[in-house]
């Protein structure tokens, strides 16, 4: 068997909250709770979930920018919490970053060959300037930009065209992973096909294995193999993108898929939709951390917390009656068919 | 209800003035809803602006803006000041810049009421609870004294609803009104965007990049590129059957479920046209398909496809009969 890319066993990431009163103790938020995971090579990985749940943490901690309170990473069999900090340096080139916003994340007052080449510098790369040139110009071509495109600043391109600088500088170091902390949601519909298709070709080329975190569901079904869907730093449910999104199993899942808008579904009514807002999970509460806005909520849901069952071959769900909300889902959606 | 006519907005530059808003028409009645949708860049928003009086200072709108008889183009400042935010409202994209930071929501929300209606401080706080109350907002009696930074973004976008709609206005205007939040959320937001508009008869006008809240939500459509109308149509219609090659291309564009891994996402080439770049020929040619020697010599005019479905481009039926 291969080795997994990434193996996150028990992680676990608390937050001290600031003291309210002197008399009682500083309350926890818990931003992730118990998280298993593992990334296999070259079958990207979609972390989904609203904001506040716990995904951007989670992103940090796989890159080292972020310790966890409790639990281990390895990336490529290596924990990256143990290892000195010039250890994870030199493992820097083999995973890289994108951020979400192209505007933010380019210094404006450099130009794109030292934006793309910065992170050679960062892992102590010994080319020459010569051969940073070349790897600069090569880089910039795979990414779909052009070689003299290297003089300009970042307020030369558009919205896309950053994006694309951003992903040729974590291409630069030709990393086996690539963490993408929402790449495509800062543009345009047509912009954001592009960069897409931009990052299954960069799969496919280089073998660049892509943790692709995202709110949009839709987006992370085209571009990952596998996914978790988070809810409050728990994972609530993961599998292959394939049967999570056809056939989701956990109420939430089932509920974010429900809520994406389609074009001519009008006026349709669910009848299953989370009815409050997401809350931040301060004490490590017992029961099912959905069961507040779960509509499927028994006794058992307030008292035990469910663990992750394997259900069908890699797809797992956290939900003690699956099984009902399934065949739920399964009547109605034959009765909508039917009217 | 609304009638817009041949609006134009540019920008007065340094030597000659930069066109960013080109012929856009259209008429909306009340309890109906129209979207406007387009990419950055398109004109959408200051579409928007303009039907609001708020453009900014070195920007002109000409044409026509009527609503119920009065044109909102001539008048005053001081006059259009009783008409925003009584007959013309709008939600904005971000509900926490939007919102006054250090003011209670109660004061907010009934702000209007006592600029407006000429309400008491109580009798205005009366209507605040009963308006909160209405956009879900729960506990409203006691939500009234709370600060933006205390409610969720769902929450504050709710806000941002009741102040809208505290003068029960003819024609809503909501810009982006769910791009900041999550879907979950998104969804009660429009599903209480639908109810009002078929409770009150006002007018929604939805701007939107997301092509499935579009079409979803409204009646009619704009399609927008560059700062011009390119398709106009009964939503249905324009999903169902578009007739210009970029509404037709920015459908295909998005992703959906169970997409076959093997299938690429289909991608307009290109980027769209700087503003106010001379228009001698068709706007979207550049980056267009099936373009012809003809597209290049004259802007195309709208040709009609259907019963009020028209669009900017003289191979409309063409790519009609293209699309599956």
């Amino acid at each position: 068997m291969t080795q997994p890319i990434i193996e996150i066993r028990n992680l676990e990431r608390r937050f001290q909250l600031p003291r309210e009163s002197l008399f009682r103790p500083a309350s926890t938020v818990y931003a992730l709770n118990g998280i298993n995971l593992t990334v296999e090579p070259q079958r990207s990985f979609g972390i989904v979930g609203e904001s506040g749940c716990g995904k951007s943490t989670l992103a940090r901690i796989i890159m080292g920018l972020d310790k966890p309170s409790a639990g281990s990473v390895k990336v490529k069999g290596k924990d990256i919490i143990a290892i000195s900090p010039a250890e994870l340096r030199e493992m820097r080139s083999d995973f890289q970053m994108v951020f979400q916003d192209p505007f933010g994340s380019l210094n404006p007052r450099h130009h794109v060959e030292r934006i793309v080449a910065e992170p050679l510098f960062a892992v102590g790369s010994s080319a020459s300037k010569q051969e940073r040139k070349e790897k600069v110009a090569e880089t910039l071509t795979s990414v779909g930009l052009r070689p003299a495109d290297m003089e300009k600043y970042p307020h030369e391109f558009s919205g896309g065209q950053r994006q694309r600088v951003a992903i040729a500088r974590a291409l630069i170091t030709r990393p086996s992973l690539i963490v993408a902390d929402e790449p495509v949601s800062a543009l345009d519909v047509s912009v954001q096909a592009q960069v897409l298709n931009l990052l299954r070709d960069l799969e496919d080329q280089f073998g660049i294995t892509f943790v692709f975190i995202s709110h949009n569901l839709a987006v992370v079904d085209y571009a990952c193999q596998d996914a978790a869907v988070i809810y409050l730093g728990r994972i609530v449910e993961q599998g292959p993108t394939s049967q999570l999104f056809s056939d989701p199993l956990h109420p939430y899942t089932q509920s974010l898929v429900d809520a994406v808008p389609h074009v001519g579904v009008k006026n349709r009514h669910i009848a299953r939709q989370a009815p409050t807002a997401l809350k931040t999970q301060t004490a490590a509460q017992t029961g099912c951390t959905f069961a507040g806005r779960c509509g499927f909520a028994k006794e058992r849901c307030r008292v035990e917390q469910p663990s992750l069952r394997v259900v069908e071959s890699g797809h797992s769900v956290a939900c003690h009656f699956f099984e009902e909300t399934r065949s739920d889902r399964q009547a109605a959606a034959k009765t909508a068919i039917a009217v | 209800m609304l009638q817009v006519k041949n609006l134009n907005i540019t920008i007065a530059g340094a030597t000659r003035d930069i066109s960013i808003v080109k012929d856009v028409s259209f008429e909306l009645d009340a309890g109906r809803s129209l979207g406007v949708v387009g990419e950055s860049g398109s004109g959408k928003s200051m579409t928007a602006l303009a039907l609001m009086g708020l453009l900014p200072g070195a920007i002109r709108a000409s044409g026509s803006i009527n609503l119920a008889g009065q044109e909102l183009l001539a008048l005053s400042e001081q006059e259009m000041c009783s008409v925003r935010g009584n007959k013309v409202a709008m939600i904005f994209q971000e509900p926490m810049t939007s919102l006054n930071p250090v003011q209670t929501i109660g004061r907010q929300v009934a702000e209007p009421l006592v600029l407006h209606k000429a309400m008491t401080r109580t009798a205005a706080r009366e209507e605040t609870i009963r308006l909160l109350d209405r956009v879900g907002i729960p506990d409203a009696a006691r939500r009234l004294d709370v600060y933006p930074h205390q409610l969720s973004g769902g929450q504050r976008q709710r806000v941002m609803i009741a102040i809208a709609l505290s003068c029960s206005p003819n024609v809503l205007v909501a810009d982006e009104p769910t791009t900041a939040l999550d879907v979950t959320v998104q969804r009660q937001i429009l599903d209480l965007l639908r109810e009002l508009v078929s409770e009150t008869r006002m007018a929604l006008i939805i701007i939107s990049h997301d092509l499935g809240v579009i079409g979803e939500m409204v009646d009619e459509m704009l399609v927008m590129y560059g700062g011009s109308v390119v398709e106009r149509g009964h939503a249905d219609q324009v999903f169902a059957k578009p007739a210009h090659p970029y509404t037709s291309r920015l459908i295909e564009a998005i992703p959906r479920f169970g997409m076959p891994r093997s299938e690429r996402l289909k991608t307009i080439p290109g980027t769209m046209p700087e503003m106010g770049s001379e228009m001698k020929a068709c706007i979207f040619a550049g980056r267009c398909d099936l373009v012809y020697a003809d597209c290049l010599e004259a802007p195309p005019p709208f040709v009609s496809v259907d019963d009020a479905h028209v669009a900017a481009c003289i191979r409309a039926g063409r790519v009609m009969e293209t699309t599956q």
